[in-house]
């Protein structure tokens, strides 16, 4: 028997993606809170150390999800946002703590009943910040943190009975830290900049 | 004389196009006030089946503030120990929501409120604290998008006003205010009774209004702005009125 396994997998993946019931189809508000592991993203930076580049934050927010398509659903939300750095000031462990209003816009696409692929965009407008402001040393004397960041966002949503676990990337498009120094050994100027990145990994309670 | 005739022509053409325009622009005024019109005669005349149902809203609960000083648009920080603190604070206040397009899922909101913010600083090992007191007016819309449950989005605007100030006399408090944005969420707890968070942060900041200049004639004034920012929690009490 001339047994075609490629065959077979293309079956099992039509009968599982295109024939199952999904949970797209009904409005959703979801209420919850994720733990982000904020990280940056260094250009033209000599120093490669990873003080104050990493930390731990946290997300509390809503969502509103509306069905558009079949499989396809639109989820709107709103959340308050902690960015944390872990830092050094002199011996001491200390935090460069940033607090951001976030607006995450997705689409969501439901591969089974329970699980779907999201990908979007999130603006994050930046609220309150307590420490280390990073200026441009440019003539201009700009200031060289951001107001507000604009990320990308791909992650996986799986879901049982009322509650959801979600885990997804985000990278930050704009440059969070941009500045300028005069290299007096090699006599060149250099332009280095930031991003911002995060893992995060959320628990949401669903309404429907 | 040729070249009189000629200005007269001119004259009389740049009075024509001139008056032509100005119709145009006539013209156009007219539509726009007709059209007006017809919208505020749509809102506001046409008998809608929402328009029973009006309910008082009473609320009250605490808020989590802050203050920020920002000086020539750079946020005043300090580094350690991390000043200034977030402070729990209270707010209080009463809307109307009516119904808006005869549509069961959709109002509005609006009416006057107190909120009191402010933030904790530590200085030579001195507590202090700055707070400011606003009277705010807010227009809000509500979405209730599932039909099951009793869950409002809502999302709108707040004109807060300073009546109260701890710190800064300087800042003219009678004559300094703000424009915020509202996000928030509501839960029917039991019967009238309702929960909520709201997230307000503004859209416009208040300004340093004062005279104060520096002794260095040379140097420029120090634009300096306020900003505050709130996460309210509330309990509701809805009374049906008509």
């Amino acid at each position: 028997m001339n047994f075609n396994f490629r065959k077979l997998l293309i079956l099992v993946f039509y009968l599982t993606i295109f024939q199952s019931t999904i949970t797209a189809q009904f409005e959703v508000i979801k209420f919850g809170f994720s733990l982000n592991k904020n990280s940056y993203d260094r250009f033209n930076y000599e120093l490669n150390d990873s003080i104050g580049t990493t930390g731990i934050g946290f997300t509390i927010g809503i969502a509103y999800e509306i069905p558009v398509f079949n499989h396809t659903s639109l989820s709107v939300g709103f959340g308050f946002s902690q960015r944390n750095y872990e830092v050094k000031y002199f011996d001491w462990p200390n935090s460069d703590r940033s607090n951001w209003a976030t607006f995450p816009f997705q689409i969501n696409y439901y591969l089974i009943k329970n699980l779907a692929f999201n990908a979007g965009c999130q603006i994050e407008h930046l609220i309150f910040k307590q420490k280390f402001v990073y200026y441009s040393d440019s003539l201009q004397q700009n200031s060289g943190y951001t107001k507000y960041d604009i990320g990308l966002i791909g992650g996986l949503q799986f879901r049982f009975r009322k509650i959801e676990l979600n885990g997804s990337f985000i990278y930050g498009l704009r440059k969070i830290s941009d500045t300028y120094f005069f290299d007096p050994l090699k006599g060149i100027g250099i332009y280095s900049s930031v991003k911002s990145y995060s893992i995060r990994i959320g628990l949401y309670y669903l309404f429907y | 004389m040729k070249e009189n005739h000629l200005f007269i022509i001119i004259v009389i053409m740049l009075f024509r196009s001139a008056h032509k325009f100005n119709m145009i622009i006539l013209f156009h005024q007219v539509w726009t006030i007709k059209l007006l019109l017809m919208v505020i005669y749509m809102i506001w005349c046409v008998n809608l089946s929402a328009q029973k149902k009006r309910t008082l809203e009473l609320f009250a609960g605490p808020n989590l503030t802050n203050v920020q000083h920002i000086v020539n648009g750079e946020k005043l920080f300090f580094t350690t120990p991390e000043r200034p603190f977030y402070t729990i604070n209270y707010h209080f206040g009463a809307f109307i929501n009516e119904g808006i397009f005869a549509k069961e899922d959709l109002s509005i909101s609006y009416g006057l409120s107190f909120d009191k913010r402010a933030s904790a600083n530590t200085s030579f090992n001195k507590l202090l604290d700055e707070g400011y007191g606003f009277l705010g007016s807010s227009v809000l819309l509500k979405y209730k998008p599932l039909k099951n449950q009793n869950i409002c989005l809502e999302i709108g605007t707040k004109f807060q006003y300073i009546i109260h100030n701890s710190k800064y006399a300087y800042l003219k408090a009678f004559k300094n205010f703000e424009f915020d944005y509202i996000i928030g969420i509501q839960y029917k707890l039991w019967k009238n009774i309702h929960v909520g968070t709201r997230f307000l942060e503004p859209l416009y900041i208040m300004r340093d209004k004062s005279n104060l200049v520096s002794n260095d004639p040379i140097v420029p004034k120090d634009i300096s702005q306020i900003k505050t920012h709130s996460v309210e929690l509330l309990i509701i009490y809805n009374l049906k009125i008509r």
